[in-house]
């Protein structure tokens, strides 16, 4: 059975032939964005741990 | 928790390959509180201790808007980030999905994470767009039908004359608010349109990913296009869209463009040809903010930005801003708002108490004009 774009990165990205919906897969991602969620929260000024 | 909290805590100590990172900041930037300059340092600090190769600060925009710009992201890829509007990248036919502080944290550790491969609905976009309906208006009007869980962890695949027909720029526009959809993904298959936008960026060798002609899909959606008019989505919930006609009239305090959804310079340019030679209305204010330098650059030379000054809006630098009521146009009780942005949640623009109506630029230009919700059609 063929495969939509979606099954097919993941299956090449788990070292899978096929994969099928409700599969769970151990992926390797090209790939990381981080933004302001990369930061400390516990140093702000209410705690100011590494300060 | 954000990510270098969670490195303390669970004592993670590398990141995986620092040249497959990009880091940046967009959300508040410039620090518009000693809060999030706090955040700033410490991001920072966190890229000089591992040694995280693309560090872009706040110089070149929404992150959303500047990988692709920048050629990180190509078709075929797997790609994760730590917020939830990743989907975006799906318009180059990648896999691109959000993900929390605590996922990211293992993703940076190891370069791996696990996934529930989600099942495909295909959306099948069928007809010619009438003039000044957007890329926006069509994914408001999916989101509408099939509801903010109607795709829960799915992949929307956006396919048909329709979409082929569209600009880069809005087929971004669609793949990034399948997350609003609840999807995992939105994708487009890759076409000459997608390659030839990426020629000039993508520097590393790849290779595109297509359907399988037999490829099952959990359901497929025809969408006709032809029939659609601008739409608005009603607060509280992106899926509270109707044809804007139904909303005509309601009076606004304020107009944004912008955002990782609708900043890019397709949609200054429609903004902008309503705005010319026109004025936002007495007592409302437009604010505009080009979602990367690279479109803030372009802007300027076809004198977009002019126009808009002209015009009466404010045009701020390249941030999140006011989409997610960080900075840069906060609303008071009672207010509303017409936003290009992509969520209308209680609160998410500022106080509780106003109200935001989403829509595409070219209705939020219209709007800004009239000082009340208005059918960009007029202006075509």
């Amino acid at each position: 059975m063929g495969m939509t774009i979606s099954e097919k990165i993941l299956a090449s990205h788990s070292g899978r032939e096929h994969v099928e919906p409700g599969e769970i897969v151990n992926a390797k991602v090209d790939l990381a964005m981080v933004h302001e969620m990369l930061g400390n929260a516990a140093c702000t000024r209410a705690a100011p741990k590494c300060a | 928790m954000r990510i270098a909290d969670i490195y303390e805590e669970l004592e993670l100590d590398r990141v995986w390959d620092p040249k497959r990172v990009v880091a940046l900041i967009d959300h508040w930037v410039p620090a518009p509180s000693i809060d999030a300059a706090i955040v700033h340092a410490t991001c920072r600090r966190f890229v000089e201790k591992y040694g995280i190769e693309n560090w872009l600060d706040m110089r070149e925009g929404i992150c959303h808007v500047v990988l692709p710009e920048k050629g990180f992201v190509k078709p075929g890829d797997l790609v994760v980030g730590s917020d939830s509007h990743t989907t975006t990248y799906g318009a180059l036919g990648a896999f691109a999905t959000g993900m929390g502080a605590t996922d990211m944290a293992i993703v940076l550790a190891t370069g791996e994470i696990w996934f529930k491969v989600p099942s495909t609905i295909r959306f099948n976009v069928e007809g010619k767009l009438q003039p000044m309906v957007m890329g926006k208006d069509i994914i408001l009007h999916i989101i509408s039908e099939i509801g903010v869980e109607g795709a829960s962890y799915k992949t929307m695949e956006f396919a048909g004359g329709t979409i082929k027909k569209l600009s880069m720029d809005a087929r971004f526009t669609l793949c990034n608010m399948a997350i609003e959809a609840g999807g995992k993904t939105g994708i487009i298959e890759p076409d000459e349109k997608t390659l030839e936008w990426i020629k000039e960026r993508v520097k590393q060798p790849f290779k595109p990913v297509f359907n399988d002609p037999d490829a099952e899909y959990e359901e497929v959606i025809d969408v006709d296009a032809a029939g659609l008019e601008p739409q608005v989505a009603k607060p509280p919930s992106p899926e509270n869209s109707v044809p804007v006609s139904e909303v005509e009239g309601i009076k606004i305090d304020q107009a944004f463009i912008g955002s990782c959804t609708n900043g890019r310079l397709e949609d200054l340019r429609v903004a902008a040809k309503i705005l010319n030679g026109r004025e936002v209305a007495k007592m409302v204010r437009a604010i505009v903010i080009p979602a990367s330098k690279e479109i803030y650059m372009k802007a300027m030379r076809e004198g977009l930005i002019e126009t808009f000054l002209k015009a009466g809006c404010v045009v701020c630098n390249s941030t999140c801003g006011p989409c997610i009521g960080a900075h840069l146009g906060l609303l008071a009780p009672g207010e509303v708002c017409i936003s290009s942005s992509n969520r209308n949640f209680v609160g998410r623009m500022g106080s509780k108490d106003a109200k935001i109506y989403l829509a595409s630029p070219a209705t939020v230009a219209a709007s800004a004009v009239t000082g009340e919700i208005t059918d960009p059609r007029r202006f075509a």
